[in-house]
């Protein structure tokens, strides 16, 4: 280390005189060691006097010592992720789009017109006056006997109901029952839809990003 | 020796921080009598009077300014693609030096001799929408060097990226005209320049 003091201050002019080239032969010696660094990964297994020497003599060995390296092959040749291009680039679709210029926080809104919707039941109209009560037909009931015997009626009527006095009563569960409400778990063709759904969709964005990235290379 | 690193920008009117200073300082000299020949594009050499001392490997993003105790003199640079390095001289000294990125096998960067034809502080590029600051023109199609994000991986579509303090600074040293050559990636001269 004292030899080191003394010679870094006169660094710049050791090589002037052939008097001072003795001092530079310690100076390679003394700067050895903390240019290991360097040199290791320089030349390995030479002697470290002799590659200070080497970038001395060949200033292409600093360039090497100091330089990353060759570029590999396969990397990611882009300075920009495609991602981050894209979405660094803003499309201004004209003044509507733009933010609006003024106070910040909610603007209190006006409306010009003020509108009231009108009541559903009119006001001055009595309730319940729907006219006469229509008279309710009487049901034609055949006689007793005469059902299940006769050829021409439709045989599977029960007894007392014929198929001529309005729709037929077909089912009660339908029509007449209270709403059913929808279970609360989805059923399993609903589940594999909304799978299905979410892999299509996958499925494309995956491919648009592909495509993309393609595009951006090439 | 002044390593700076893009991820934590200097301005250029700071002192920057030194990192760590190697026991021959932060240049190497060479003898008068024994200068080395800097090998440089198209069967071009220099002679140069000392090197930045950089005792270990640049990583991508760093780079390394000292104008100390250099006199004035014309400014060139030697980019060194097989290296990825360039390295900023003035007169015989050299002055920076920082990894760079180049262009893609598909988009090469053009090699040879250059001249500096046009220089634009924010020069932003409408062909691949991007801000290129710093850039200065190599040739008239658009190659230049520019301040860019150097990071590992990561190439050009021709131009040479550099980190923004470096290019800050090369772009107030440099002038049109100014020389820049280009190593070729592969054919990188290999063979050692006996000094003379």
């Amino acid at each position: 280390m004292k030899r080191a003091r003394l010679v870094r201050p006169r660094a710049t002019r050791l090589f002037v005189t052939r008097r001072r080239a003795v001092l530079l032969s310690m100076f390679l010696v003394g700067a050895a060691v903390p240019m290991g660094g360097l040199l290791v990964g320089l030349n390995a297994g030479q002697d470290p006097a002799a590659a200070i020497a080497a970038v001395l003599r060949d200033p292409l060995a600093m360039l090497e010592g100091r330089s990353p390296g060759a570029r590999g092959a396969g990397a990611m040749f882009q300075t920009k992720p495609a991602k981050e291009r894209v979405a660094a680039k803003v499309l201004d679709r004209g003044p509507s789009d733009r933010a609006p210029v003024g106070p910040k926080g909610p603007v209190e809104r006006v409306l010009p017109v003020v509108r009231e919707r009108p009541p559903e039941v009119p006001t001055g109209a009595p309730l319940g006056d729907f006219g006469p009560e229509p008279a309710l037909a009487p049901l034609a009931l055949p006689p007793e006997g005469a059902t299940s015997t006769s050829s021409g009626g439709p045989p599977d009527f029960p007894p007392g109901i014929t198929s001529t006095g309005g729709p037929p009563i077909t089912s009660t569960s339908t029509s007449g029952g209270p709403p059913v409400n929808p279970p609360p778990v989805p059923e399993p063709a609903t589940w594999m839809m909304m799978i299905l759904g979410f892999g299509v969709v996958g499925s494309a964005i995956r491919r648009q990003t592909t495509i993309r990235r393609a595009a951006a290379r090439g | 020796m002044i390593l700076l690193s893009a991820r934590f920008p200097t301005p250029i009117d700071r002192v920057p921080v030194v990192k760590y200073v190697d026991p021959p300082g932060p240049r190497l000299r060479y003898p008068a009598e024994r200068r080395p020949t800097l090998t440089l594009a198209g069967g071009e050499a220099r002679k140069i009077s000392s090197v930045l001392n950089v005792s270990e490997k640049m990583r991508f993003g760093d780079f390394v300014w000292n104008d100390e105790g250099v006199a004035a003199g014309p400014v060139w640079a030697r980019i060194d693609l097989a290296r990825q390095v360039i390295s900023v001289f003035r007169g015989d000294d050299e002055i920076g030096t920082a990894v760079i990125l180049y262009g893609t096998d598909g988009m090469p960067t053009p090699t040879g001799h250059f001249a500096v034809r046009k220089m634009d502080p924010a020069y932003y590029s409408r062909s691949y929408d991007a801000p290129m600051p710093f850039a200065m023109f190599l040739t008239d199609d658009g190659v230049a060097i520019h301040a860019s994000n150097v990071r590992s991986g990561f190439a050009t579509h021709g131009c040479i990226g550099v980190p923004e303090g470096f290019a800050r600074r090369l772009f107030a040293e440099i002038k049109r005209g100014d020389s820049v050559w280009v190593l070729p990636p592969a054919a990188a001269p290999a063979q050692a320049n006996r000094a003379t």
